[in-house]
């Protein structure tokens, strides 16, 4: 096996995005009602429709994250990949609570951004613009992760013909076109088809593996115990929590679910759902997906197994190569017409996840930076302008940094959450503390909070006491929130006043 | 009961596995294949899905007091 192993599964991928690319274009252009919308399917028949709408959202849902990053951090950490997992799912539950608030809210102030939010509750373009700049920032290391992540598809599926270099340029090359070209992946044909073949891949190398290699999951954990008994010194895989993990996973599972849907992609398709029951329908049944996180970390203790066994000669315990296990494992098992499949799908779910949050980066900086801030008397052509060149440099940022200063694919996903989660106290506050938090404070609070976590990323690189850095991050951003609110707030209630009293003067 | 109330109810009932962790960071006895640890999260991940999916229906259907 080799170079035409490699053709096969490259074949397969490439073919997979041309078919779907040009459905796209087809359907954009012809309008194909049964192609473009879900919507249509609904009315058809309802068991069928819920099927359709349900396999659509996975396509949007999945990303490299769960192919590759779920798998990867079980090889390389062992249970500590269950914290990962388990905050994922609280998201979804809070979910309930948190998408009628964000809904009924846009709906009743006219909110389309997360920025717009922040802009009126704390009646400043500046709150506004600060929100809709970090959040693009802090969306860096998400599209890093998918850049990485695609690389590593591709370089895999390739059976060694395409090298990494290589591959992470293809990568950002594929996500840039998708982000010029737009929402034309997203046909609801496409995503069904899409997010079926990820379901099914997801499950079925995820049963199959630990049954064809081991001959079930038990002997996979026999292996395991074997393995961690006598492991290489480097590796921190481990089967049970070590004394710092527990702090850890406590103060990742309260901060990180604060985060989920607060990504400004995430805000933006609860605002802009039809009604709260379709937008509380649809997490509910995307939280179902979260189900399939347990067959991918499957995938990655089996590879580990076979690492250990001799099968799998790549050493899955250390970084980069764990996250490569969702891939090795399936080519160590299934023939490559399979990798290919299973490549597809996963490439294409993170260039779609990429192209999103640039593409709603580049349209908050536009909006909320660039015309609110700078020029509020900017054309619709200038608009665009802006908006493309932030997309651009965003983009070309993620690729440096997936090039210069790779990360663990799960550990950039819980960095970009420690810097989001800082937008929760004072959105919360903003609503529901009126006159408890000035402008000021919230900016304070954000910005004390998110350049914590950065502290703590880039000159500590280990958070204190084994806390989660968005938590640090959340203490601080609270302390300084009530602190400068509370000095900022006095004055403010006096200009108040006497602004009131010259209005009732004038009137 | 009000929605406040049945949703700190659910809330708690997602956290409360955190407490038993310590407890349960052992290899052995192996449940289903799979070491205790492994299985009690495993149990902890379903649980927190079923309340997901119970709190949706539940909250679909009732008429808050």
């Amino acid at each position: 096996m080799g170079a035409e192993a490699g053709y096969v599964a490259l074949g397969i991928i490439i073919g997979w995005l041309t078919v779907t690319t040009i459905t796209g274009i087809i359907a954009t252009i012809k309008r194909h009602k049964v192609l473009m919308a879900v919507d249509t399917w609904f009315v058809a028949g309802r068991a069928l429709g819920l099927l359709v709408v349900w396999l659509s959202l996975g396509a949007n849902i999945y990303s490299a994250y769960t192919f590759l990053g779920l798998p990867g951090a079980a090889a390389s950490e062992g249970i500590r990949v269950f914290a990962v997992n388990l905050y994922g799912m609280v998201g979804y539950l809070i979910g309930l609570l948190i998408i009628p608030f964000l809904w009924s809210k846009a709906k009743e102030r006219g909110w389309l951004t997360v920025a717009d939010a922040f802009e009126d509750l704390y009646d400043s373009k500046v709150v506004g613009a600060f929100a809709a700049v970090t959040g693009a920032l802090w969306s860096i290391p998400y599209i890093q992760l998918q850049i990485q992540g695609a690389g590593y598809i591709l370089e895999e599926a390739s059976y060694g013909t395409v090298d990494p270099l290589t591959a992470s340029i293809v990568a950002f090359v594929l996500i840039a076109v998708f982000t010029v070209i737009g929402g034309l992946l997203s046909v609801a044909l496409i995503n069904v088809l899409q997010g079926a073949i990820m379901l099914i891949a997801v499950w079925l190398v995820g049963v199959l593996a630990p049954l064809v290699a081991f001959g079930g999951l038990g002997n996979v954990f026999k292996v395991l115990e074997h393995y961690a008994a006598s492991k290489p010194p480097e590796s921190a895989f481990s089967l049970t929590l070590k004394p710092d993990d527990f702090a850890w996973m406590a103060t990742l599972l309260v901060a990180a679910p604060l985060a989920f849907w607060l990504w400004p992609n995430r805000v933006q398709n609860v605002f802009a759902a039809r009604d709260v029951k379709t937008a509380k329908r649809s997490a509910v049944l995307v939280g179902i997906y979260q189900v399939s996180q347990i067959p991918a970390i499957l995938v990655g203790l089996t590879g580990l197994a076979l690492f250990f066994k001799g099968v799998i000669s790549i050493p899955l315990y250390k970084k980069p190569y764990s996250d490569h296990a969702f891939m090795v494992t399936t080519k160590a098992l299934l023939p490559p017409w399979v990798v290919g499949l299973v490549g597809a799908g996963a490439l294409a779910a993170s260039i779609s996840t990429a192209a999103a949050i640039l593409h709603v980066s580049g349209a908050l900086f536009a909006r909320n930076m660039y015309q609110r801030l700078l020029k509020p008397r900017a054309s619709g052509r200038e608009l665009l302008l802006a908006a493309r060149a932030f997309t651009a440099i965003l983009a070309l940022a993620s690729l440096v940094f997936a090039l210069l200063a790779p990360g663990v694919l799960v550990y950039l996903l819980l960095v970009g959450y420690a810097g989001i989660v800082q937008f929760f106290p004072a959105l919360v506050l903003g609503v529901y503390g009126k006159g408890l938090v000035t402008k000021h404070g919230a900016l304070a609070g954000m910005a004390g909070g998110m350049l914590t976590v950065a502290y703590i990323q880039v000159i500590l690189r280990r958070s204190p006491l084994g806390v989660y850095e968005g938590f640090w991050g959340l203490l601080t951003n609270i302390a300084l929130l009530l602190i400068v609110s509370l000095v900022t707030g006095r004055r403010s209630r006096r200009l108040n006043s006497s602004v009131l009293k010259n209005n009732a003067k004038a009137l | 009961m009000s929605k406040k109330l049945f949703y700190a109810i659910i809330l708690v009932l997602a956290y409360i596995p955190l407490l038993g962790l310590p407890f349960s960071n052992r290899v052995e006895p192996e449940i289903l294949g799979m070491p205790l640890l492994w299985f009690y999260c495993l149990a902890w991940f379903l649980e927190i899905f079923a309340l997901m999916v119970v709190a949706y229906y539940v909250d679909k259907k009732h008429v808050w007091g």
